[in-house]
Order: structure tokens, then sequence, then C-alpha cells
């Protein structure tokens, strides 16, 4: 059997580990799951939890599997047309001064204006 | 030598709010003395608002605990907001370790249906063996009293001719006689000033003074023993609880899963629709109990991710659908190392101040995720709705509200146990605790009801004990 010696110097060394970082940060944003979407695996989970036929999409919705691909879709045209919205608005609005607007509040957000509420009633 | 002044009395209730009421309430209508010390005034102050501070250490902090532990006539039941259901059988039976009740549903019962008018129900709602039942879900509404019950007029407590109330009397500690048998003094102190009474052999005390304010009491160093009087059990201040408390996520749900309790022989006034675990399942996915209830979701704008979910399912099942806010309220496990000790620093009444430590565990947000995800996964097969798990708020903002419980517990024995069955603390003839301090377990629902049903039970008792005395 042939021997293989190798080696590497110091500029191959910096490259390869340059090049090892740069796959670790990428991959995850490629191809792993969007943060609130566990239940991808949840449908496969053995024991207490198991929920047949059901996934969580984005946002934390608990809906059917078969249901994902239409509700996407209709979630798309309905983003079309708020922005086609919002730029119709702007454009009316152009002569207007601009106006620094709110940014959008989450699901987080929305959750803990509704906390501070049921507190308030407490 | 300065003579003794003694508390004369049949019976000295300790505290005016619902663990006290309902014990007085049996006693009204005897020839009993009733003596009742209340350390607030008839209107909240700020020295008697001061008395309720503690160190919080844990995840429930900001003045948590001092929510619902008021310093004033009426205590608790001037500051809450009217919302209870009862404990089920699951709650008292010991399942899965957790330590059982000394008293059985059936019993409990009773004193749910003879309390369900102080709550401004129809006893005929208290019918809990109903809720036995092999569902996976089974609808469990609160009942809402509007306005709720609040024990505002002490006139109304002291029309009997045999009740005396004394007001800004803030009991400290107790002490025992020489046999460690009998409750012989108790230590209290009016505006500060620390004073000294008697008690005689054959007078009752009850102790209805809050959920911390029980164990408080029982903790103070006593001057002439190493043990404080009424901590004898050692178990004083252990296995402190509450409910915790969390918004679990929302979502479109079809109006007529809210409309009426949809059990037949619930017919509460006002109510609030809640779903919980069958007793069944429970056991068998080693849940603890957790209460999601439901609310119509304030008026907004909603997101194009929303809109779709809304018009896709509008559409399969041809039904309209309107947002709503899920809230869970859950069972949290009994766990000696959420207590409360007190410390070297004493309040303005003289008591020493409370060290509270609460930890939520693992197992307490688990069962309300999974409690969560079951109840979304039944909306959807069941074409009733279609809902949001929010695992932020469930894991990182879950709080709760101040129902401290289990730390001068009720027990079959005094190996586990501070209380009798009978909510007699173990060590004494005349000395008896009422509140949810008594709880073993504590469910997941707002205990007033429970706390109402105990103090009549003890009242009864009372009145029967003392007849056989006489």
């Amino acid at each position: 059997m042939r021997n293989i010696s190798f080696t590497l110097n110091r500029r191959q060394v910096i490259k390869f580990s340059a090049g090892t970082l740069l796959a670790t940060l990428v991959s995850p944003a490629v191809f792993g799951q969007p943060a609130k979407s566990p239940a991808a695996s949840s449908a496969t989970v053995q024991g207490a939890s198991k929920v047949d036929g059901v996934v969580s999409y984005n946002a934390g919705w608990v809906i059917n599997l078969e249901d994902k691909a239409p509700l996407l879709e209709i979630e798309a045209r309905k983003t079309k047309e708020q922005e086609e919205l919002a730029k119709q608005k702007s454009g009316k609005a152009s002569d207007a001064p601009a106006q620094v607007k709110d940014k959008p509040k989450s699901l987080t957000d929305k959750m803990q204006d509704f906390v501070s509420k049921i507190k308030a009633y407490f | 030598m300065a003579q003794t002044q003694f508390f004369d009395a049949d019976i000295i209730v300790i505290g005016t709010s619902i663990a006290a009421q309902p014990v007085i309430e049996q006693l009204r209508n005897t020839n009993l003395r009733i003596l009742v010390l209340e350390g607030g005034d008839l209107q909240r102050t700020e020295f008697a608002d001061s008395l309720t501070f503690s160190d919080e250490r844990g995840h429930y902090v900001n003045h948590h605990w001092g929510g619902h532990w008021s310093r004033v006539y009426g205590g608790a039941s001037r500051i809450w907001n009217g919302f209870s259901a009862p404990l089920e059988k699951w709650d008292l039976i010991g399942i899965d370790g957790r330590p059982k009740w000394p008293i059985s549903i059936d019993e409990l019962e009773k004193w749910y249906r003879l309390a369900a008018p102080v709550m401004g129900e129809d006893p005929s709602v208290a019918n809990l063996v109903k809720y036995d039942t092999a569902k996976l879900f089974v609808d469990r509404p609160y009942i809402i009293m509007d306005p709720p019950l609040s024990y505002s007029d002490p006139k109304l407590l002291t029309k009997s001719k045999n009740i005396e109330l004394r007001v800004k009397h803030n009991v400290i500690k107790f002490t025992a006689d020489d046999s460690g048998s009998f409750i012989n003094g108790i230590w209290y102190s009016v505006d500060g000033k620390v004073q000294f009474a008697g008690i005689k052999k054959n007078t009752r005390i009850v102790l209805g003074a809050g959920g911390l304010g029980n164990a408080q009491i029982l903790l103070q160093p006593a001057d002439n023993r190493q043990i404080p009087v009424g901590n004898e059990s050692g178990l004083v201040g252990k296995t402190l609880m509450a409910h915790p408390h969390v918004p679990t996520g929302e979502g479109f749900v079809d109006p007529r899963v809210v409309a009426k309790p949809t059990w037949a022989q619930v017919k509460y006034r006002k109510w609030l629709p809640a779903y919980i675990v069958g007793a069944d399942y429970k056991t068998k996915l080693n849940l603890l109990n957790a209460s999601i209830s439901l609310s119509l979701a304030a008026v907004r704008e909603i997101s194009p991710n929303e809109a779709a979910v809304k018009e896709y399912y509008e559409k399969k099942w041809g039904k309209k659908l309107e947002l709503h806010t899920f809230y869970a309220r859950t069972e949290q496990l009994p766990n000696p190392e959420n207590r409360i000790e007190i410390t070297a620093e004493k309040n303005a009444a003289g008591l020493h101040k409370l060290v509270t430590y609460c930890v939520f565990g693992a197992r307490d947000m688990m069962s309300i995720d999974t409690t969560a995800r079951m109840l979304a996964d039944y909306f959807l097969k069941n074409k009733l709705g279609v809902t949001t798990i929010d695992n932020d708020s469930i894991y990182l903002n879950t709080w709760g509200w101040a129902h401290p419980s289990g730390i001068t517990r009720f027990g079959s024995s005094p190996k586990d146990s501070v209380c009798d069955s009978n909510a007699r603390v173990w060590s004494y003839q005349n000395l008896y605790i009422n509140g949810s301090s008594l709880f073993p377990t504590v469910g997941y629902a707002n205990p007033t009801w429970a706390i109402a049903a105990l103090g009549m039970r003890l009242g009864d008792h009372l009145k029967q004990e003392m007849k056989k005395a006489a």
C-alpha cells in the first residue's frame, strides 16, 4: 500500500479554517428549520404529545399537514395585496411630509400587551 | 404584678377574609361567644399595606405574594376578581406521588354545595362527580362573580350579638401550656404596640390570616423553646405552591364553542369558558392539571399570515370563526424547596418578615405546553378552531396569580402534614387553620370556592365539638 503523507502550509490551514467556519454559519440558514416550526418533528415524536397529521408551520399555528401548501399560497397572496395597498397609500401621500412608521408588532409583543391588560384587569 | 388579660371567648377567629367569614357564618346563630381579631383597619392603611411585603425569590416577584394578601377588614376579598372553580376528584386522590387530601371529593362536594351561595351560585352547580369522565377534553368553565364577593361591611358580622370584632389586632405568635397540648396565649400588637392575652383551655382558635399569613405566625420564634409554637411538624412553610398563568396563544374558534357551558348540569350565571384534559388522559400522559380558558381577542388588524388561516379554514369548514385568546392556569407540583422562611427583620406589627422561594418546575411548564397543544389538536380535528402555540410566552413569560398554598397542609398523618383532616394543628387540641395554606395539592382553579367550602366544614365541625363539650 502506498503511504500518503499530507501536510498543510500556514496559508492552507487558514483557508481551511475559514471555509469550515463559513460552512457552519451558512448551512443552518439554508437548510435548517424555522425557529417556530418544531412540530415537523412533533408528528414523529413518540410518547405523550404525539399529534398525528398535525404540524406547526410558521408563527406557531397548529394545522393539518395537507393544509400547509394552500395556506402558504393564500398568505403570499395576502402579503402581496397588503404591499400593493401600502404602495397605493404611499403614492397618494407622496406630497405629504415623511412620517415614521411604527414597527409591526410580533406575536410575542401582542401577547405581552394582552398580559398587561389581563394584569390590569386583575 | 400586672394581671394577665384574657381573650375570653369560646372561639377566637383570626382574620376576616374568605378563610374566616364562612367559619363565622356557621357559628353565627349559636350561643357561642366569637371574638374576631383582624390585623387591618376597616379601610386600607399604609401601615397595614406595609405588613405584606416579603423578600421574593424565584419566578413570583414584584410584590407578587402581596397581590392577594391584604391586611384590612375583609382581607383578600377586597381585592380579588371573582373567578373560581371547584377542585376535581383527580386533584385530591394522590395521583403520581402527589400528597393525598385527607377528605374525599364526595365529602368536599357537600361543602361546595353549601358554599355555592357564598359564591353567588345555586348549590346544584356544585355537581362535581359528573366531571369524572373518560373524555379527552372536558369543558370546565370558571364562575365569575360580578361583582366579586367582598366582605367590606363589618356590620354584617357584628349584627349578631355573639360576635365581637376587634380591628388593628395583628396576631404575632402563640404560646403553649406546659403540656404542649393547648394554646394558652396570644402575642399581638395594636398600632405596633406589642401586648399579650391569655387564652383559656376550652377556647378554640381558628387561624384564617391568609395563605402566607397563617404560616408566618406559626414560624415566629418562641421565647422559651427552640421550636416555634405550631411548627412541631417542621413542615410549616414548606411546599409553597401557587398557580402558574400564561397566555398560550391565539386562535380562530367557532363561536358556538364558547356560547354557553355545554356541561348539562352547569347553569352558572356568568362564566369564563375553559377546557381541561379528562382524568384518564391526564393519568396516562403524566400531565399536571391545567385549564385553558378562551376569551374573545381585542379587535385589531390581523396580519396576512392570520388572515390566510382564517380565510382557509372558514372556507374549508363552512363556518365563521372568531379570534380568541387562549390562557392557561395550571397546577404547580408540591416541592419542599419552594417554601417561606422568616428573616431577622421585623415588620411594623412586630412579626418577623418573610422570604419566599418559589420556582416553576419543568413539569409545571411542560404540562401547560402539552395541554395547549392537545387542545389545539382537539379543536382542529373536531373543526372547532385553529390555534397558535406561543413557545416564548409559555417558557419565558409564565407568571402567576397569588394563591399561596400548601404551607400548613392538612393530611392523614402528623409525619407529613401540619394539620389533621379537621384542619386542627396536630400538636394542639384547640388550634385550627383555614385557607389555601391547608391544600396539599392545588389543582388549577382559583381557590376561593374551596376555601369557602373548607371554612363552612370547619365551622360546622367546631359547632358539633362545642356542643359535645357543653
